[in-house]
């Protein structure tokens, strides 16, 4: 993690991108290091421009007319950019009305965490952006100790060709924010109007077709957006957000027996973890 | 302390522990949470879909409750191998 603060913090952002098979030629698999330390300046701008660029691909079209504003936004910011990133981003909002236009953007679940050693990660439990509405609420209602923000990303979203570089990150690779303040932003209305648009399309082909390509996300993100603008600390991760030396997430599980264990009862001895899909499935 | 998890029910996990015979716990992560904390769900091509679901994974967690090493993209054959080989170059052993 960054080491935090400054009036120029330096960040990397790390993009995964990923569709269906064949369901776009040529941006499978799209991952991208964003470095935005090259540009320290613009670095508290830059972030939520981001975000809001993507809640517009969440909605799928200009449905949501209120990523809609931002998307064209976004384009903007965009247009024109050096394909390898290097180039310096203009700042095109202030930051009142980013935080206005991501107040209303986004699903949260109020109830900022403590500082983590290291944070686990929620991804949407399904390939497309159709029906993640659902899945995002599922997260929502678990009261999940964080903020989860939803992204989406879809093949004419404009990051897709831009933040393009060697280092690739598989399919499951995603995008990760933390804001080190506590607080609590804004509630989750406007990804609700988006989930609702996705369902009806889904009935089209045509557009189902269409929205097959965009992905939802959850971003985490702890603490006030306000304060977190004025000091970004941004980490961006790839496949496996876990990594040596972080501390394991605790846990608690039943065992074949039914009897609980727990993680921390364990401390002391090596444990071998094994993740493995359902028993006598192929996975 | 060997534990094997999977979204299985408990009552799934004994028997596939039966039928394989296997030497280790198995834990029910039924809501996948744990999955999901630790990073290990993916998006998986089966049969021509797009699932999301548990990527075998195996962590290596140290006494401290550090995570002390991680093998992704774990196949099912050899790789017991694999981690006993790892254990026992590691100093501080397995219990």
């Amino acid at each position: 993690m960054v080491s935090r603060g400054g009036p120029s913090p330096e960040f990397e952002l790390s993009l995964g991108f990923s569709e269906p098979d064949g369901a776009v030629d040529g941006v499978e698999d799209e991952g991208a290091v964003f470095d935005a330390g090259a540009f320290p300046d613009s670095g508290a701008e830059l972030v939520p421009v981001v975000l809001v660029g993507l809640c517009v691909s969440l909605g799928g079209s200009s449905t949501v007319s209120m990523c809609a504003g931002a998307d064209s936004a976004f384009s903007t910011f965009f247009a024109g950019s050096d394909p390898v990133a290097r180039h310096t981003p203009v700042a095109i909002h202030g930051v009142g009305t980013l935080a206005e236009l991501l107040c209303s953007a986004f699903p949260i679940v109020n109830k900022p965490r403590e500082l983590p050693d290291r944070s686990p990660s929620y991804t949407v439990p399904e390939s497309k952006a159709i029906g993640t509405g659902s899945a995002l609420y599922a997260l929502a209602s678990q009261n999940l100790p964080l903020i989860m923000i939803a992204i989406g990303t879809s093949d004419t979203f404009p990051l897709a060709s831009i933040l393009r570089t060697a280092t690739a990150l598989g399919p499951s690779s995603f995008f990760r924010v933390f804001f080190l303040s506590p607080g609590m932003i804004c509630g989750r209305s406007s990804c609700a109007a988006a989930a609702a648009t996705k369902t009806k399309q889904d009935n089209n082909p045509m557009t189902a077709a269409h929205n097959e390509i965009l992905q939802c996300r959850i971003l985490e993100i702890f603490g006030s957006l306000e304060s977190a603008v004025a000091a970004p600390d941004f980490v961006f991760s790839g496949e496996i957000p876990m990594k040596v030396n972080d501390k394991a997430p605790d846990f608690t599980l039943q065992d074949e027996n039914e009897k609980e264990i727990a993680l921390k009862d364990l401390r002391g001895k090596t444990v071998v973890l094994f993740f493995y899909p359902k028993a006598n499935t192929p996975g | 302390m060997l534990l094997g998890i999977s979204a299985d029910t408990p009552k799934a996990q004994k028997k596939f522990k039966e039928s394989q015979e296997l030497p280790f716990t198995l834990l029910a992560d039924a809501d996948k949470k744990v999955a999901e904390a630790f990073g290990v769900m993916k998006e998986k091509n089966m049969y021509g879909k797009k699932v999301w679901g548990i990527a075998r994974t195996t962590f290596v967690i140290g006494p401290d409750g550090k995570i002390q090493h991680i093998f992704e993209k774990v196949k099912p054959d050899g790789h017991a191998e694999e981690v006993l080989a790892y254990l026992k170059e590691s100093p501080k052993g397995v219990d």
